[in-house]
């Protein structure tokens, strides 16, 4: 790997803004994400920042079962933020659809939808009913070793 | 001599502003971090994010194509660094001509000037509010700054920086006290800086007009963004607070005052919520520009 690009890989690893989708979750788990810029996580210490936009994002944590309804703006958002971008299902709706598996509306999960607009993505699940902080950043650093 | 001033003309208002408005930067996150019982980010977080966004592609570029897409960041840079130039040489080398503090507040509002005539009609809802916003807000606190600028500079005798700052501690003087507390706010809103955020309010509008942008054209706003934050003290300092004196105890007393001025606008920003944009029209329009206006015509009796 040459110099430019291990200062590029360095830049990606060291600066990731993320963008937060709730496609149809109950909210638990939001909180839980919330959670993660309070003092007691502190992520902004690796340099992760939540960002109004997801034309700025890094990548996209995404949280709930991805309803019929939500489906094409989740797939936008995928499709409006800068590549390479990861993926993050939070949740055990965003990974497998969770209690909602026959549910009406539910077109998820997660990596299906994305996978539709991207064979290619890189999607991380992080599992839990809501998943811990700590799974969350133990996913995000299992996520850069990838990059 | 000349040689010398010309290089450090050209080097100065790119790298050195550059350099510390990327300090800044992290300062501001640090201390913002502090005053949240956190840790914060690292020395080199804000260099991080520049090198990570020059390295990202834009997802998509929509509404006149690539050249204007990259136009608007490339022109806001340049203004900006032009501004340094100008406040850089006045401080160090002396550099002056008689108006230059016009032409460094004209040069500091021209990216939001671009931002709001080139996305005033966009078709994102989002991006139009936003430059709308802006627009709104430059209305508000354009008039209430300049006055203050030249509240300094009928103190001082001329509106020139080297002249205000070789007149010494301005704010020693009633009507520019408060000519400097009312430069604040007014560069509160200059910098986007809470409770004057309303342009790109995150959570409401979605970054506004800066929410169409990525990847390299982010990077160059970014980096126009962290000047901005160094040349808005810098702009207060030299004015009302006296320039650099000579010997290291006076350079010394003059970064402690530049980084004080910063400190008041990021606790400024972290004890306010975000204000309503009819409040903060209200705020400049009625309250700061009457002030201003009063202190000119004091400055201007010579009391």
């Amino acid at each position: 790997m040459g110099l430019l690009s291990r200062i590029k890989t360095w830049g990606l690893k060291k600066s990731i803004w993320v963008f937060h989708v709730n496609s149809g979750a109950c909210n638990n788990c939001d909180i839980e994400i919330v959670d993660l810029l309070t003092p007691r996580f502190d992520v902004e210490r690796f340099g992760i920042r939540l960002v109004g936009s997801p034309e700025h994002a890094d990548a996209l944590l995404i949280t709930g079962i991805v309803t019929r309804q939500v489906k094409s703006k989740v797939q936008e958002v995928y499709r409006l933020a800068p590549k390479p971008c990861i993926v993050f299902a939070i949740g055990a709706c965003a990974c497998s659809k969770g209690i909602f598996k026959r549910a009406y509306h539910a077109a998820g999960p997660v990596d299906k939808v994305i996978k539709e607009v991207d064979p290619d993505a890189k999607i991380v699940y992080i599992p839990g009913c809501p998943p811990k902080p700590e799974a969350m950043i133990l996913g995000v650093v299992k996520a850069l070793e990838t990059l | 001599m000349n040689i010398l001033k010309v290089l450090g003309l050209l080097v100065f208002p790119f790298f050195v502003t550059g350099a510390v408005g990327l300090f800044l930067s992290w300062l501001d996150r640090k201390v913002t971090a502090r005053i949240h019982w956190r840790k914060g980010p690292p020395w080199y977080q804000p260099i991080a994010d520049l090198i990570k966004l020059f390295s990202k592609k834009p997802s998509e570029i929509e509404e006149g194509g690539k050249f204007l897409y990259y136009l608007l960041p490339a022109l806001s840079l340049l203004f900006v660094v032009v501004a340094g130039s100008l406040l850089w040489g006045a401080t160090f080398f002396k550099v002056h001509f008689q108006g230059d503090v016009i032409a460094v507040f004209l040069l500091l509002l021209a990216p939001s000037i671009l931002i709001s005539v080139r996305h005033y009609r966009s078709e994102n809802a989002f991006v139009s509010i936003g430059a709308r916003r802006e627009a709104m807000l430059l209305a508000a606190y354009g008039p209430p700054l300049l006055i203050t600028l030249l509240v300094a500079g009928a103190t001082a005798g001329v509106p020139c920086i080297s002249a205000m700052s070789d007149a010494g501690t301005l704010i020693a003087k009633f009507p520019c006290l408060i000519a400097f507390v009312v430069s604040i706010f007014c560069s509160q809103a200059l910098l986007g800086l809470k409770p004057f955020d309303i342009a790109e309010a995150e959570t409401e509008i979605m970054d506004g007009a800066l929410g169409t942008y990525s990847g390299r054209a982010l990077a160059l706003l970014y980096l126009t963004r962290c000047m901005m934050l160094a040349l808005a003290p810098l702009l207060l300092v030299s004015v009302f607070l006296g320039g650099l004196g000579d010997g290291a105890l006076q350079v010394l007393l003059w970064v402690v005052k530049y980084l004080a001025v910063f400190v008041v606008f990021v606790l400024i920003k972290n004890t306010n919520p975000r204000i309503k944009p009819e409040q903060a029209v209200k705020f400049f329009c009625f309250g700061m520009t009457p002030i201003a206006a009063l202190m000119l015509c004091l400055a201007l009796l010579g009391l």
